[in-house]
């Protein structure tokens, strides 16, 4: 009996002594992850009349990452189950009577929150370029431990059946503009991106025809025209690179005789051109716009790609949309690799999609 | 008694890898709670103290073993003694999840002194020096990527992980006064580890666990008893490549969504903060001895990756609730014939959240029950002691990963069948072998149908002071599904020496 009374007082008190400590429990939250719905309308705009863009490629970024989903016949991207996340949204179409033209849009900061469901529509538009575009960068830099990377280069490729001009073009590295709207944006909406840090100029003057570019021909610039492999194994050799940046205002900068130089058109920089290895943005213009300290006419590039370490959000895109819509996810320093055009000269407008990190660099698509 | 003992320890033995079902994907759980697992064997008598789930050979039905609470202690442990040890395992092969390492070794060196302190109460303290390495590991950073939180941090590569670090603590009661006991237990583990290959993250794991207990002796056999556990550990993992690669770290939300960083230096901590409490009731009636515990234990584990100096970021919080009670009975019906019951029930609530946003990710619900009845036969000339086991569990979980939109409910009704016999030569060295079958219809941990497990140990004690074990086990799954005919394997041995 007093065994019972013992067992029945120690259970009470036990129950009690539990519910107290689980009352001490976190809460749950009452809201589930993953609930999120997102349906986008892809249209293309065809003489006013909107047509839905089917099968088209759809490129949606946010803090997760990259996934890749198609629209379906209604030219409707349906997506479920989405966590909640700010989203942006490339989409890449053919256009149904000339496979050779890109369909293109973009939707950017899609907030899409649990439980919720977000429709939106965008227009795709038709891309047309210059024919000359920024093929690969090479920044990161060799596989090394003494911080070599001095074997950056960039190479440009001539996308049109037709011969082009490098005359008097400039090739621009845009890191400034940090306290405005940052690198590459068009701050006061004046019609010109700024923050240019860098100019470097093709001889001679635009319009001019001397430094020919013949279609489907690579040209690489070299930021050192050496041959890097004797300083570092894992390096390249870029001693037969077809330009190199010079910096005639550096009084350290190497020149390679037996390469054409593009010189410095900033006096105050006195530094030779590199690139940041993992964020920087690089962009090539006609020349027409000389005076690119108060910025560079956006109707005078030619090309521009960003690329950044860390994907949108957690890296702001900062490069004026019109140039480009996306940028490329870098890779990691010191790695010896590149980022390279999917196909040569592959050119949406969206760095997102026509890029990709290949394990080497390939200077003249080698 | 020594012939028994070495019966016991041979059994219990396979009921340790009975216990590790519980623990697959878990192999370093003795870090976290070493006096709960095999080294409780190279403890003075109680044998069948290493775990709770044997009823054939489990005669310590008390406060102390039975309940884990650490004031009885200067009522069970009343006889000096010293004791090193050495243990050793090898896990391997196919049946085995993602994150598991294809190999594993462990080894071990321990250390227990029990002192009797008269009417200061009594200490047992021990020290154990952990070595593990993990082979084969595929990107997984984590010290224990199972647990059920839903985050997972990975590289990208599969390398080899070292982990070793000392493992010291003590348990000590005395009587406060007259029938009310009081005891503290503490337990402090160090780890440091390191992965062989980029991303060469390196691992510091803390881990400090405080119980307090408080018992009665209420009457001349029945004893009340109460314990209050704190938790406190801290995982830090830093990835920093050696050359001037940045690392790339995902962290991982549910399966599938990961946020990716990349830096010289990437680096983040898993701090746990829980607590617990338990009580106890122990009682006998005629031949009878009865043993009940209830308990409730809540774990909350945060993992704030730093940024800036001193803030941090919390990527994701995890709450482990868990509520427990087991029942023992055991009969003396002769002088040769022992009959226990146990029954036991664990009811486990985990779930995860994306802390900056509020949002449910994972929520996953597992409930044990589990009913064993053990019969022994001692006292036999040459065959001091036969015994058999038998044990039913039944098993439900219903996981809910919202954010990786799966939706899974489980339930599998597992045996376990077990028997031993011991054989004496002399009383200066005994021989014995046991062995054990358990059947599962689903593997919860692994979602495998049609699990089957194997193990035989055996082993001899020389001269009532060295005992030497070794055991043998596979689990083998024999469905016809993604995991065709894999099979793990586990090798250990274990050498104890009592040296006064």
């Amino acid at each position: 009996m007093r065994i019972l009374f013992i067992f029945v007082v120690g259970f009470t008190f036990t129950v009690k002594f539990l519910t107290i400590l689980s009352g001490c429990s976190p809460e749950m939250p009452v809201l589930y992850d993953g609930s999120g719905v997102m349906k986008i309308v892809c249209l293309w705009d065809s003489l006013g009349i909107y047509i839905p863009l089917k099968d088209a490629k759809c490129i949606v970024t946010s803090e997760y990452g990259i996934r890749i989903y198609y629209t379906d016949e209604n030219g409707v991207l349906d997506i479920g189950g989405l966590p909640e996340s700010v989203y942006s949204i490339s989409i890449r179409g053919i256009h149904p009577l000339d496979s050779r033209i890109s369909l293109v849009g973009v939707k950017k900061d899609i907030e899409v929150k649990a439980g919720q469901e977000v429709i939106d529509t965008i227009i795709a538009m038709p891309t047309s370029g210059y024919g000359i575009v920024i093929n690969e960068i090479y920044a990161c830099g060799p596989v090394n431990n003494i911080f070599y990377f001095f074997d950056q280069f960039i190479e440009l490729y001539n996308s049109t059946d037709s011969v082009k001009y490098l005359d008097g073009m400039i090739v621009m590295r845009v890191s400034g503009n940090n306290e405005g709207l940052g690198p590459g944006a068009d701050e006061g909406s004046d019609g010109d991106i700024d923050g240019v840090t860098y100019a470097f100029k093709f001889p001679g003057k635009p319009g001019e025809r001397n430094y020919p570019i013949n279609p489907g021909q690579f040209i690489v610039i070299a930021s050192k025209a050496i041959d890097h492999r004797k300083f570092v194994a894992t390096s390249i050799d870029l001693s037969n690179a077809d330009w190199e940046f010079y910096n005639q205002y550096s009084p350290n900068d190497i020149d390679n005789p037996d390469v054409p130089n593009l010189l410095n058109i900033l006096p105050y920089r006195t530094t030779e051109f590199l690139i940041n290895l993992i964020s920087d943005i690089v962009i090539i213009a006609t020349g027409e716009d000389e005076n690119v300290e108060d910025g560079v006419d956006i109707e005078t590039i030619v090309d521009g790609v960003e690329y950044q370490s860390n994907p949108h959000p957690i890296t702001k895109k900062t490069l004026d949309q019109r140039i480009d819509r996306g940028y490329v996810l870098s890779p990691p320093r010191y790695s010896g690799m590149s980022m390279q055009r999917k196909t040569p000269g592959f050119d949406t407008n969206d760095s997102s999609v026509d890029f990709e990190v290949i394990p080497k660099p390939t200077p003249k698509r080698q | 008694m020594i012939k028994a003992r070495m019966l016991k320890l041979l059994i219990i033995v396979s009921t340790v890898c009975y216990s590790q079902y519980y623990h697959q994907g878990e192999p370093l759980e003795v870090f976290r709670n070493p006096l709960s697992g095999f080294l409780s064997v190279i403890m003075r008598d109680g044998l069948s103290s290493i775990n709770n789930l044997s009823p054939a050979f489990n005669d310590r039905l008390n406060l102390y073993d039975f309940g884990e609470n650490p004031a009885w202690i200067t009522m069970e442990e009343r006889n000096n003694g010293v004791w090193v040890g050495f243990y050793g395992s090898t896990i391997f092969g196919g049946y085995r999840r993602i994150y598991d390492p294809a190999r594993l070794n462990y080894y071990n060196i321990n250390f227990v002194r029990v002192e009797n302190l008269g009417k200061k109460g009594v200490f047992k303290g021990y020290a154990l020096y952990n070595f593990e390495e993990r082979k084969g590991l595929y990107r997984s950073l984590l010290l224990y990527p199972y647990d059920g939180k839903a985050f997972f941090v990975t590289d990208t590569t599969v390398g080899n992980f070292r982990y070793l670090g000392p493992n010291i603590g003590f348990d000590y009661g005395f009587e406060l006064v007259k029938n009310f006991f009081t005891g503290l237990r503490l337990r402090y583990t160090l780890i440091d580890g390191l992965k062989d290959i980029y991303t060469r993250p390196r691992t510091i794991y803390r881990d400090i666990e405080c119980v307090i207990g408080l018992a009665f002796k209420v009457m001349e056999r029945t004893s009340f008893g109460f314990s209050a556990v704190l938790i406190n550990s801290r995982e830090k993992i830093e990835a920093k490549s050696e050359d001037l690669y940045d690392v790339e770290i995902y962290f991982f939300r549910g399966d599938q969504y990961f946020v990716k960083r990349r830096a010289n230096l990437v680096e983040f901590n898993l701090k746990d903060r829980g607590y617990a409490g338990y009580t106890q009731l122990n009682f006998s009636v005629g031949k009878a001895t009865f043993g009940f515990n209830i308990g409730y234990k809540q774990i909350g584990k945060y993992l704030v990756v730093p940024y800036g100096f001193i803030e941090e970021y919390e990527f994701g919080y995890a709450n482990f609730e868990s509520y427990m009670g087991k029942f023992m009975g055991r009969l003396k019906a002769s002088d040769f014939l022992n009959i226990a019951l146990l029954i036991r029930y664990e009811h486990d609530d985990i779930w995860s959240k994306h802390s900056e946003r509020n949002l449910l990710l994972w929520h996953e619900k597992f409930d044990f029950m589990e009913y064993g009845t053990g019969i022994s036969f001692r006292g036999f000339k040459m065959f001091p002691m036969i015994a058999f086991e038998f044990m039913i569990r039944t098993s439900r979980s219903d996981s809910m990963k919202y954010i990786d939109n799966r939706f899974t409910k489980l339930k599998s009704v597992d045996y376990s069948l077990g028997g031993a016999l011991e054989y004496a030569l002399d009383k200066n060295f005994i021989l014995g072998i046991g062995m054990r079958y358990q059947s599962f219809t689903k593997d919860i941990v692994t979602g495998c149908d049609n699990v089957k497990y194997y193990e035989i140990a055996g082993g001899f004690e020389v001269f009532q002071r060295l005992r030497f074990i070794f055991r043998f086990a596979r689990f083998k799954n024999r469905s016809v599904n993604l995991l065709q005919n894999e099979v793990k394997n586990d090798f250990s041995c274990l050498i104890i020496a009592k040296l006064n």
